[in-house]
Formats: C-alpha cells, structure tokens, sequence
C-alpha cells in the first residue's frame, strides 16, 4: 500500500507538458524540375508539348480498366516520334507525388521521383527502386506486366508510384500514335 | 530465505508496475488493434469536427478567408483542398493568394500552385512547381482581360491553352493583386463541418505513440514499455523460480 501511494505521488509529481502537438505538414523536396527532367527524357531534344483530353467516357474506361480515375480534364504530355514523357501527381499517404514517366513503344523507358511531400517512403526517389519500372508494360487487365518489389515503410509511396506508372501507360496509348498503333 | 526475499521483492515490484500500468495496456490493446484495421474500419474516412480538438493540434483559429469570384466564393480549407462555395475541388499547395475568372474558366491561384478549372468547378489542369510555376506566388489580378500572377520575379501573364506564364510586358503601374473578403457566415459554417482534416485513424496514431503531447508523451509512452518489458522479465522470473522450487520439493 505503502509503495502504491509512493508510486502516485511520483506520478502527480511527474512534469507531463500538454505542449500543442501541430501536425504541420512535412516540408516538400523537390528533387527534378520539369526542363530538367525533358531534358533527360529526350536527351536535349526539343519535344513537341501535346495535350491529351480526357472526356467522362475516357474517364469511365480508365476507372473501368485501371481502376483509377484521372481527376484532371486535361493531362499535358511531350513528344519526340514515338517517346512520350508524362508528368503526373499521385497521393501518397496524404501528400502527392509529383512523378515523371517516360514512355517508348508503349513501355517506360524511366520513372523518375521529381518531388516528394510525405513525412516518409521517400525512398522511392532512388535509382534501385524506378530502375524495376524500366521495360514494364500493360497488361490487359491494367496491371504492369512484372511485380514491382516494394519497399518497406514505404507501401503507400510505392503504390502512388504504380497508379502513375499504370496511367502513363494508359494515356500513352490513347495518344495519336497509341491509338494508331492499336 | 534470500530466494523467497528476492520472489517477494519481484512479485511486489510485479504488483506495483502492473497496477501502474494496466491502464496503458488496456488502452494500447484497443488502439493497435483498431490501428491495424483502420482503412477497414473506415477510421482514415471519418474526421473530428470538435473545435477543442483541433484548436489543440494547433489548428489556427482564424477567420476562414477567399476570394469572390462574381457570386462565388473561391477558399481554401485546413486540409489544403480548395472549395467552390460549398463543392470540394482538387488540393491546392499553400495558401489561396487569389482566384478570378477567364473566358468560361476560373483561374485559382494557390502560393505553390495554379488550378484551372470549368465553370462547374471540375478541374482541367493544374500546374506546380515541378511542373515550372514559378512559386511562390503572392496574388492574382486581372488586366486587360488577361489573369495575371505575382510572381517573384514580377507580374506574369498566363496563357491558360499553354498552362505557361511569361513576363508581363505592359505597365504594372495600378495593376493590383485581388484582395481577400470573409464568406458568409452560412458558407463558413458548412467549410468547418465539409473539410475534414483530423481523422480518428491520426487521433489514435498520436495517442497511441504519445505524440499528442508533444515529447513530454513520447517519454511517457517510453517509460510505459520499458515498465512492459520489466513485467515480462519479472513474470518470467517468478515463473522459474516457482517452477524450480516445485520441482526440488518432488
């Protein structure tokens, strides 16, 4: 009994300091800009700015198929022949992903993380994680054509990076020369 | 004798620390199972309107400002979403520095990004950043039936075929940036009740790590499952010492 009241009397005694707790929002990184990113994607060339519109039927046939829905009306994307270079925003956990996608004969050529605005998984950025993207494809029930190996801690990030992934491919298919080569 | 002292010095030291502790375990039981059900259980969906609450998390109890765009009110929410009168829009990063309509258009203009969206609301396109805004925007005006940003380097205008901004070459002389208003109080209300931003799933994620008070509760939650760990050891202790008595006694 008696250690009992020592024990209470230490914990009023105890300092708990009901200090605000702000959830503030991790502070964004930027890693790639968009010339910057081009500039990689078609090695100096100059691409050609395109713009692709998506109606409520293409918005339809990408949820039907992806399972995703594009919320923008309108997604810009660069050309040079047949290579396309996407840049698109994915949610992470709470945040978006602003990530670049670059696409030949209808599979990536390179993802790349151009900023990044969680508090964690952005492991993402790194060459050993969007080096698997390198060759992927659609499949025709909308998934990649080869399993992504994530990364631990980061399963939220990594999904983002798919959905993107999955969406540049999509699109790109819908361009002229995606639907010509259909 | 000194071993029956030392089990009688565990069991009491079981005791206390148990007793100490059962609160925490109870609640710590409770919160990572839910913790782990949580997109199930719709937890990440549902969100805390109590005022006490998020006053606590440091919310800023300000007055909700936007901006007007004829009958319309553009604002901007805790959760970085951006409304149109009482219809949720697409995320806008940083503060809302402006909002004006072009052609059959709104242009909204956010400190790190710009949206360009229909007469409805529906979003066509958006430009970050990383996409080459020129951030951090300070404001928007309109000239000339143009829609001009203030950007660092100046007044910029934009070509919303392009999404692209480029130097404004006229005279800035006169040209200000639209100034904030204060929506009516009905639209305020129904803000404060849509956008949602503290759900139960962060709730329990800061009680249950302690974060909700700052380090002072990381410390505490600390000492709790350095107190766990001792009822472990302790238990497993007696336990040995129990077991090997009532195996010399056989």
């Amino acid at each position: 009994m008696r250690a009992l009241a020592r024990g209470a009397s230490w914990c009023r005694r105890a300092a708990v300091l009901l200090a605000l707790c702000v959830s503030g929002l991790a502070a964004a990184e930027e890693y790639l800009g968009r010339e910057q990113f081009l500039a990689e994607a078609f090695a100096g060339a100059q691409p050609e700015v395109k713009t692709l519109w998506l109606t409520s039927a293409l918005k339809a046939q990408a949820e039907h198929a992806l399972g995703l829905a594009p919320m923008a009306l309108r997604v810009r994307y660069w050309r040079v022949g047949e290579r396309t270079a996407w840049i698109l925003e994915e949610i992470g956990k709470e945040q978006p992903i602003t990530l670049g996608v670059v696409i030949e004969q209808h599979r990536i050529e390179r993802v790349r993380v151009m900023a990044f605005r969680e508090s964690r998984g952005w492991e993402i950025r790194h060459d050993f994680f969007t080096a698997q993207y390198r060759g992927l494809a659609l499949e025709r029930d909308g998934a990649l054509s080869r399993e992504v190996d994530g990364i631990t801690g980061a399963t939220l990030s990594v999904r983002a990076v798919n959905r993107a992934a999955r969406l540049a491919l999509w699109f790109d298919a819908r361009t002229e020369s995606g639907l010509a080569a259909r | 004798m000194r071993r029956v002292s030392l089990v009688g010095w565990l069991w009491r030291w079981h005791r206390r620390g148990g007793l100490l502790v059962a609160l925490f375990v109870l609640f710590m039981t409770v919160s990572g199972i839910a913790l782990n059900h949580a997109p199930d259980l719709g937890l990440n969906r549902h969100f805390l309107g109590w005022r006490w609450l998020r006053d606590f998390y440091g919310e800023q109890a300000v007055e909700r400002i936007g901006f007007a765009v004829g009958a319309r009110w553009f604002t901007r929410g805790a959760s970085g979403v951006l409304f149109l009168d009482r219809q949720r829009v697409a995320p806008c990063e940083g503060t809302l520095v402006g909002a004006a309509a072009s052609g059959d258009m709104f242009v909204a203009a956010c400190a790190e990004e710009l949206l360009l969206l229909t007469a409805e609301g529906e979003l066509i396109e958006s430009l970050g950043r990383s996409s080459g805004l020129p951030a951090p925007l300070r404001g928007l005006a309109t000239a000339h039936g143009a829609v001009l940003l203030a950007a660092p380097a100046g007044w910029m205008v934009l070509d919303t075929d392009a999404m692209s901004l480029e130097s404004f070459g006229g005279s800035a002389a006169g040209i200000a940036p639209f100034a904030p208003g204060t929506p009516p109080a009905t639209l305020r209300r129904t803000l404060e009740r849509s956008d949602g931003w503290l759900s139960w799933e962060r709730l329990l994620l800061d009680l249950h790590s302690g974060r909700l008070f700052g380090r002072a509760g990381i410390y505490v939650v600390d000492a709790a499952g350095l107190l766990f760990a001792m009822l472990a050891l302790s238990g497993v202790s007696m336990w040995l010492f129990h077991h090997r008595r009532r195996g010399r006694r056989e």
